[in-house]
């Protein structure tokens, strides 16, 4: 049988902030619980015998798509529709939290 | 005569033959909306000025005996399909406010044939869930036992289609999501091959088991649809080269020594005994008209799902990082507790230290998984299993366990490891008058084939007749 998960909430928060969300600390519990029970499930993967499988990334094999590099002026947004989503702008730029 | 209650096939027919006009075809079906969504709550969006605008469009077009697959037609589509102007949440309250600027190429051909978009429909947010429960716009009732899920996470276009709502649902099926509410609201659902319908435009979930189409009250229009949104599309380079048929052409022929896998890991001990006998009667009736049935084994099954949760939740935590709340959308603190929970199970997968141990052992099972479903396709030319282990289930049965909601997916996301095509259609009813599906998986590419036999089966069976007695 696999090996029971261990994850502590040292990991969850680890794992959370690679992720870029943030948890209240009862989500953090909670997550933790879930993950241990999901994880302990999943470990089962590693009694498949995948010593010289290769690995499939896309299930249809295609490979080398090309296109020409030309300009599709339909694919393309106009500066103002880029924007008309956006929370804040300015000039006609996106604004964004300061980074530091 | 209730518009409502015709089938595409039928209302083509009808606007054709001038019997009625795209307008009152489009009034018929937003009257019905008005009266029962609200109790229902298929739609997240109605879009009854746009669509009545273009029905008139339409019966002009008709009027100059114009012909296009699906003229003057009322379409419902998931929330999850970018629609340019038109609101498009992915039931989740981060895009809450999001109005695309441009059309998925799917959505793109559905107009260029002449479909009408007469709204949005529900769906657990981001396509993740089994059941409809986790939409952040509220749950979708199943119109068969308004107590029960529709199932997920296609759960608005399954109960407006099953519902007489619309003509066509649209979906997105990364583990499930368009067979399992196909099976749950008794209408017949595809799952194609990946890459058969275009990705672009569509709100990615997991990109490498995303397949795009949609549910309709049977197997012709199912075909006809396919036909109007399949192929390649220079914006999605996973799209497939391979040419599309008028699939609708090809339901006719018989069936007759058709060689059907009958998977014995799918008729296992978890398996409700309801469901199984059900699957094994439709199963008789195709071996009355000719098809050999012959068992199989697909030793893998076991490990599918749990390959399957490894790769779903990592790319479903690559593609929601793109959400900043920057360039549109909210701000990242809004994902719900199911979007958070596949971030969180991703993450891990792919991070360091564990990557190899989850993720990348998790790319060689599907390679193992694949090679399962290659070496039965050598002996047999289609499998056929249930779409579920179980009958639809009460709200909350399922949902305060995450694993055991997850396991909800076991029979529906081996076809999205493999990337082969599965087709959910109407298999009869439990005692209590609950819906279940039987599906058939074939090759890649194989949808003709897939569409073949449930004709066939439809024809003999006709379970479509049968409605759900709504209530308001």
């Amino acid at each position: 049988m696999a090996k029971k998960t261990e994850i502590t909430e040292e990991e969850v928060k680890h794992i959370a902030s690679l992720a870029r969300i943030i948890l209240s600390q009862e989500e953090i519990k909670k997550y933790k619980e879930q993950l241990i029970r999901i994880f302990d499930y999943i470990n089962q993967i590693s009694l498949m015998k995948t010593k010289k499988v290769i690995e499939t990334s896309h299930p249809t094999n295609i490979t080398n798509i090309f296109r020409e590099d030309e300009i599709d002026d339909s694919k393309i947004l106009k500066q103002e529709e880029a924007l008309s989503n956006a929370v804040k702008k300015k000039n006609g730029y996106f604004v964004v939290k300061a980074i530091f | 005569m209730e518009l409502t209650s015709l089938r595409l096939k039928e209302a083509l027919e009808g606007l054709e033959n001038k019997k009625f006009s795209s307008v009152e075809l489009i009034k018929s079906h937003i009257g019905r909306i008005k009266k029962f969504n609200k109790k229902i709550n298929a739609f997240i969006t109605i879009c009854e000025e746009e669509a009545l605008s273009q029905a008139r469009e339409a019966d002009t077009l008709i009027a100059k005996k114009a012909k296009n697959a699906l003229l003057g037609i009322p379409v419902a589509l998931k929330d999850n399909w970018v629609t340019k102007g038109i609101r498009s949440t992915a039931a989740s309250k981060v895009l809450d406010n999001y109005i695309p600027q441009y059309d998925a190429t799917a959505v793109v051909r559905l107009k260029a044939a002449g479909a009408i978009i007469i709204g949005k429909t529900n769906l657990d947010a981001w396509g993740h869930g089994s059941s409809g429960e986790h939409s952040d716009y509220g749950n979708t009732l199943n119109p068969w036992d308004y107590s029960r899920v529709t199932g997920g996470s296609s759960s608005g276009s399954g109960a407006a289609v099953s519902a007489d709502m619309t003509l066509v649902g649209t979906g997105t099926d990364t583990g499930g999501s368009i067979r399992q509410p196909a099976a749950f609201c008794n209408v017949v659902g595809l799952k194609p091959t990946y890459g058969r319908v275009s990705r672009y435009g569509i709100i990615a979930m997991a990109s490498s088991t995303d397949s795009i189409a949609h549910l309709t009250k049977t197997v012709w229009d199912n075909a006809r649809v396919l036909s109007v949104t399949a192929g390649f599309d220079p914006m999605d380079g996973t799209a497939g080269k391979n040419e599309v048929p008028n699939y609708e052409d090809l339901l006719q022929g018989k069936i007759s020594g058709l060689k059907i896998g009958i998977p014995k890991e799918y008729f296992g001990k978890g398996t409700d005994e309801i469901v199984a006998d059900t699957c094994h009667k439709a199963l008789k009736v195709l071996e009355d008209l000719g098809c050999k049935l012959v068992d199989i084994s697909l030793p893998h099954t076991k490990y599918a799902y749990p390959v399957y949760a490894v790769i779903q939740a990592s790319e479903v935590s690559s593609n929601l990082l793109r959400y900043d709340g920057v360039r549109y959308g909210n701000e990242r603190k809004m994902f719900g507790d199911e979007a958070k929970r596949r971030i969180m199970m991703g993450t891990h997968s792919l991070s360091s230290g564990y990557a190899d141990k989850y993720y990348h052992q998790s790319l060689k099972g599907r390679t193992l998984i694949i090679r399962d479903f290659m070496e039965a396709y050598k002996k047999i030319d289609v499998i056929a299993c249930p779409v579920w282990p179980f009958l639809p289930f009460k709200f909350d049965e399922r949902a305060i366990d995450p694993l055991k909601m997850y396991l909800s997916d076991v029979f529906t996301a081996p076809a999205n490891v493999s990337g082969n095509p599965s087709l959910s259609v109407p298999a009869g009813f439990s005692p209590d008058k609950l819906p279940i599906g039987i599906q058939f998986m074939g090759p890649n590419y194989s949808e003709d084939l897939l569409y073949k036999v449930a004709y066939r089966y439809e024809q003999e069976t006709k379970w479509y007749l049968k409605k759900p007695k709504l209530y308001e």
